[in-house]
């Protein structure tokens, strides 16, 4: 009879520990921890119950059967979650945001991210060697060697061919997410197959945008780390989200993917080293919906050298493309970026002065057309518009434009930039393709 | 019904409430490091059920069930933990 009550107890204690065990499971934030729950808390639960049945039983041999069940699992799970752990580290499970410090790092290797089994990842290192498109696109130097580079533009003027593009060797695509981020990699990728260009994701862990910025931490530390804590497993999940889905489009071609856990700015300067820079609009560098002034984009177009488009949507085909001329020094950019890129030779380029009818924009325009031209592009200097148009005009202005070229996304910052009137912004706010030198 | 006889019984409804939710960590993951875990989880149950059908029918050899299903469950912890290392790292390659 005691036996009995002694093994119903140990035998409830053992379930009840092992349903805490599976809720630790279901529950808990990353691997590392569930691993926790799983072979501690479940082996004691398991072993509990084999012992509670082996005294419920009775017999001498069902007793020792219990025993020794729980003495092997004792002894046993040390071993098994160890090798567990350092297997999930290895293959890069991903922390948990709460974690501070990772004192693995630099002592294991660690793959970069593992969320779906099985799939395979491609290293640029591996990819096959990128097409070119001319036969004469491998000088580095656009107008062939020998004669001057003006002799050459201008015989080949004459010729009537235009001069062969710089060659496209690599393009970054940021992932960071957000609802425009999949046309961003369908532009990205659509870019690369027809300039053979190699690809590479980005995608960056921003720990430098975690300052509580956003609510006020009301009751101290605990809730401001909570709340960077929330904002980087957000940011996580985004990252996460944007790179399975650029390998999905990406499919059988071969692109390559970096991701830093806290490398955002060294991760800007990467990506100017590349021929262009392409991002997703609307969204912040960590994946949240943000206004204008914060996006990824203005970042990383002020911080690289490297041309930035900005991709809302990819548009049915480009014909016509508005090239908006300011004043601004960063204005005179505009047509060398197009030129370097090659990209888009058979649009039409409308450049757009604002500003007096012969101030510095309209110079500044005609120069750029004439740039432009040289290298092959058609391109139209339209007439001068005063800088501050009413809303209406500057929405027709920019409608019909898959393409737009312009400096800065607006050139105002603070609250009245709420009111959009500049052309930058209106040009912000519809255009599907956003080129930033 | 014998206090024995609740107890089983309700261990046993734990039990399968447990299997449920690491069921579902089983097919959600995310990550495969996940997967394993779970899988390691399931062994253990399954290692708590037999044990707890030993209970219930009064047959003893289910101990000895329980007793090989903790062995193999070892194993079977050790084996994957070291496929999964081996096949990041054939995917990703040494640093």
């Amino acid at each position: 009879m005691i036996s009995d009550f002694l093994g119903g107890v140990l035998i409830l204690a053992g379930a009840a520990i092992i349903a805490v065990a599976a809720l630790g499971l279901l529950r808990l934030p990353d691997p590392f921890t569930r691993m926790h729950a799983a072979t501690k808390a479940g082996v004691l639960g398991a072993g509990l119950t084999m012992l509670g049945v082996g005294i419920a039983l009775g017999s001498i041999p069902a007793v020792m059967t219990g025993v020794a069940g729980m003495v092997f699992l004792l002894a046993t799970s040390p071993l098994a979650s160890h090798a567990l752990g350092r297997a999930a580290y290895i293959s890069g499970a991903p922390l948990a945001p709460a974690t501070f410090t990772d004192a693995l790092a630099g002592v294991l290797p660690r793959n970069v991210i593992d969320i779906t089994p099985g799939r395979v990842v491609r290293r640029s290192a591996t990819a096959a060697e990128p097409r070119l498109t001319a036969p004469d696109a491998v000088s580095p130097i656009p107008f062939g060697s020998g004669a001057s580079p003006m002799m050459a533009s201008t015989a080949r003027a004459l010729a009537g061919t235009a001069p062969a593009p710089l060659p496209m060797r690599s393009i970054t695509a940021w992932l960071v997410g957000g609802p425009h981020q999949s046309h961003a990699t369908a532009f990205a990728l659509s870019v690369g197959r027809d300039t053979g260009a190699a690809v590479t994701g980005f995608s960056a862990i921003d720990s430098g945008a975690a300052d509580p910025s956003g609510p006020v931490p009301i009751g101290g530390a605990a809730w401001s780390h909570w709340c960077n804590d929330a904002r980087r497993q957000r940011q996580r999940d985004h990252a996460i989200a944007a790179l399975s889905d650029f390998e999905r489009q990406a499919g059988t071609n071969s692109v390559g993917m970096r991701h830093l856990e806290d490398g955002f700015d060294r991760l800007i300067a990467v990506a100017g080293s590349s021929d262009l820079t392409i991002l997703p609009a609307l969204v912040d560098s960590m994946g949240e919906p943000a206004r204008f002034d914060h996006e990824i984009a203005d970042r990383v177009s002020l911080a690289s050298a490297t041309p930035v488009v900005r991709v809302r949507h990819v548009p049915q085909g480009i014909t016509q493309a508005l090239v908006i001329v300011a004043d601004t020094p960063r204005c005179g950019h505009l047509g060398v970026a197009v030129t370097r890129l090659g990209l888009w030779r058979d649009v039409d380029f409308h450049l757009l002065p604002l500003g007096a009818a012969d101030g510095v924009a309209t110079v500044r325009a005609r120069e750029t057309a004439a740039l432009m031209q040289q290298h092959g592009y058609t391109a139209t200097v339209l007439a001068a518009h005063p800088p501050a148009l009413d809303v209406w005009q500057a929405q027709r202005l920019v409608q019909g434009y898959p393409l737009v070229v312009m400096a800065r996304l607006s050139n105002r910052r603070g609250v009245l930039a709420m009111m959009r009137t500049d052309l930058h912004e209106i040009a912000t706010d519809q255009a599907p393709l956003i080129l930033l030198p | 019904m014998s206090f024995l006889g609740l107890c089983l019984t309700l261990a046993m409804v734990l039990i399968a409430g447990a299997i449920l939710a690491v069921a579902w960590r089983l097919l959600a993951g995310p990550s495969s490091a996940d997967r394993v875990i779970a899988t390691d989880m399931l062994g253990l149950l399954a290692i708590a059920l037999a044990a707890l059908v030993a209970g219930l029918t009064g047959q003893q050899a289910f101990l000895d069930v329980a007793l090989g299903i903790a062995v193999f469950g070892f194993l079977a912890a050790i084996a994957f933990a070291c496929l999964l290392e081996r096949t990041s790292a054939t995917q990703e390659g040494p640093r």
